[in-house]
């Protein structure tokens, strides 16, 4: 017992003096770079490290492969919206530099959230987007699936969806989007190790409360089929022949038409020796919900996405 | 058991007589002798100690070895406390209960001084206890989430050797990283 208390009392004098030169052990680089692996969500810290020391910088530069952030694509000048810990405000012209900067990475995973606006905006402008983008060399291949909100289904009971969408409006719409604003930056700058990359809308949490009719273009002309005596035909919203997606309101046993009507579209974007072609692809219920499920997962400031996007990436 | 970072000694004096209480309810339960760099002595019960694959292979290359185990990267402050992590994961493998067992290692973290999370990290590694390797990574990263670069810096004691118009490039090339951070 006394060689014990003797012992504490060296080391206790030891701890005392190794405090006084230097505040603690210096942690070995393979370790710290384990840290910096548990950051990859969060570029914004990720970076200010790169500040620390010439070292820190060649680790957070060149040993990050994995990268996921939420952010809005704000006006240049506009620095007006406040950042939260999990969700930053980048204008878009800090993304080249992001690329340039993270020179080995090999995926991405951007959410992108929609800028408060103050003017309301038409019910058309409104949709979500999940691209997910694969490199084979300098070509590649873009799965997009994209959905515009039109309005009510209480709306089609008298006269037709006062937004229907014509073809070309629809091309419009998406080429226009923040998704693919990202994703022309993304081809220009990409480091030439990145293979994979996934932007799609973020929206926060409650999206998937309220009722949403999903239906593709050709079914939208047999909506009206849908609604009888005020009331929705559920039978036929669940038949996949006449909507993709049916996602039910739980709460809500009435069905008073609120529900929300989407229109889908999946298109496949394919960059193949410099040349650019589209093909539209049939869309599958799972398309659909695959886009719900990550539009959870993103909600800004939400821990729980955090840790789902994690544990996803920890398991490929 | 916060004040561990002010007195070191004291989490000493908590592991041994929890052992000691062990052996009176567990006659059986074997007890397998640790020594730290700073030549203290741990006596550790052998599930705790198993919970080590370094001391685990240890036994496994040559079972019928020494009582003592020499610990020679391993100083005897930061591994009281990874002992007590270790104790509250057994029992977690007998009653596997994801929502408590998160629980605790939140808990395990949040009374440890930065001081105390830096030092566990490489005695966690050299132990091979990935749980725990993961757990203080991520406590890591939480802590230094959102912070300047100044805390940073003071955190892992690291100097700065860029200079500063090194420095104030950086900051501008990636302005928006260092904007709305948490005050130190």
């Amino acid at each position: 017992m006394k060689r014990a208390q003797q012992s504490q009392n060296q080391e206790l004098t030891m701890r005392r003096s190794t405090r006084l030169t230097d505040k603690f052990q210096k942690l070995p680089d393979e370790l710290t770079i384990k840290i910096f692996s548990k950051l990859e969500d969060d570029p914004k810290t990720l970076i200010r490290c790169s500040t620390v020391s010439k070292k820190w910088a060649s680790f957070v530069f060149k040993k990050t492969v994995h990268l996921s952030f939420i952010f809005s694509c704000t006006p240049e000048k506009n620095r007006s919206f406040p950042n939260s810990k999990l969700h930053s405000h980048i204008s878009s012209s800090a993304i080249p530099a992001i690329m340039n900067a993270f020179s080995n990475l090999e995926s991405i995973e951007i959410k992108l959230c929609r800028c408060p606006s103050r003017t309301p905006q038409p019910p058309c402008c409104q949709n979500i987007t999940k691209m997910n983008v694969v490199w084979t060399g300098d070509d590649s291949q873009a799965d997009t699936c994209l959905g515009f909100d039109v309005g009510l289904l209480s709306t089609i009971e008298g006269t037709t969806l006062s937004h229907v969408l014509s073809e070309g409006k629809k091309l419009a719409t998406l080429l226009s989007s923040s998704v693919m604003d990202f994703y022309w930056t993304m081809i220009d700058h990409r480091p030439k190790t990145l293979r994979r990359v996934v932007i799609m809308s973020a929206k926060m949490k409650g999206f998937r409360s309220g009722g949403k009719v999903f239906i593709s273009y050709e079914q939208f002309s047999k909506l009206r089929d849908s609604v009888s005596k005020s009331r929705v035909n559920e039978r036929w919203l669940e038949d996949p022949q006449n909507v993709v997606h049916w996602h039910r309101k739980n709460t809500d046993r009435e069905h008073l038409l609120q529900e929300q009507v989407w229109l889908v579209y999946h298109w496949q974007f394919i960059l193949a020796n410099g040349k650019f072609t589209t093909k539209d692809l049939s869309l599958k219920k799972d398309d659909v919900v695959e886009l719900l499920d990550g539009l959870d997962a993103g909600a800004a400031g939400s821990d729980n996405g955090t840790e789902k996007r994690r544990s996803q990436y920890h398991q490929e | 058991m916060s004040s561990s970072a002010e007195n070191p000694t004291l989490t000493t004096e908590i592991t041994k007589p929890s052992t000691e209480i062990a052996t009176e309810t567990a006659q059986s339960a074997k007890k397998i002798n640790l020594k730290t760099s700073d030549d203290q002595i741990f006596e550790v019960e052998e599930s705790v100690a198993m919970e080590f694959a370094t001391v685990k292979s240890f036994f496994e290359d040559a079972p019928s070895s020494t009582d003592t185990v020499p610990l020679p990267n391993v100083p005897a402050k930061p591994f009281s406390q990874v002992i007590e992590f270790c104790k509250e994961q057994i029992k977690f493998k007998a009653n596997p209960d994801e929502t408590e067992k998160k629980k605790s290692n939140s808990e395990f973290v949040k009374e440890k001084t930065n001081e105390d999370l830096v030092e566990m990290i490489p005695v966690a590694n050299y132990l091979e206890i990935k749980d725990l390797l993961d757990v203080l990574n991520q406590a890591v990263a939480d802590r230094i989430q959102n912070r300047s670069v100044e805390y940073v810096r003071s955190f892992f004691g690291i100097d700065n050797d860029f200079t500063s118009e090194e420095e104030a490039l950086l900051r501008e090339e990636h302005a928006w990283a260092f904007e709305d951070v948490d005050e130190d």
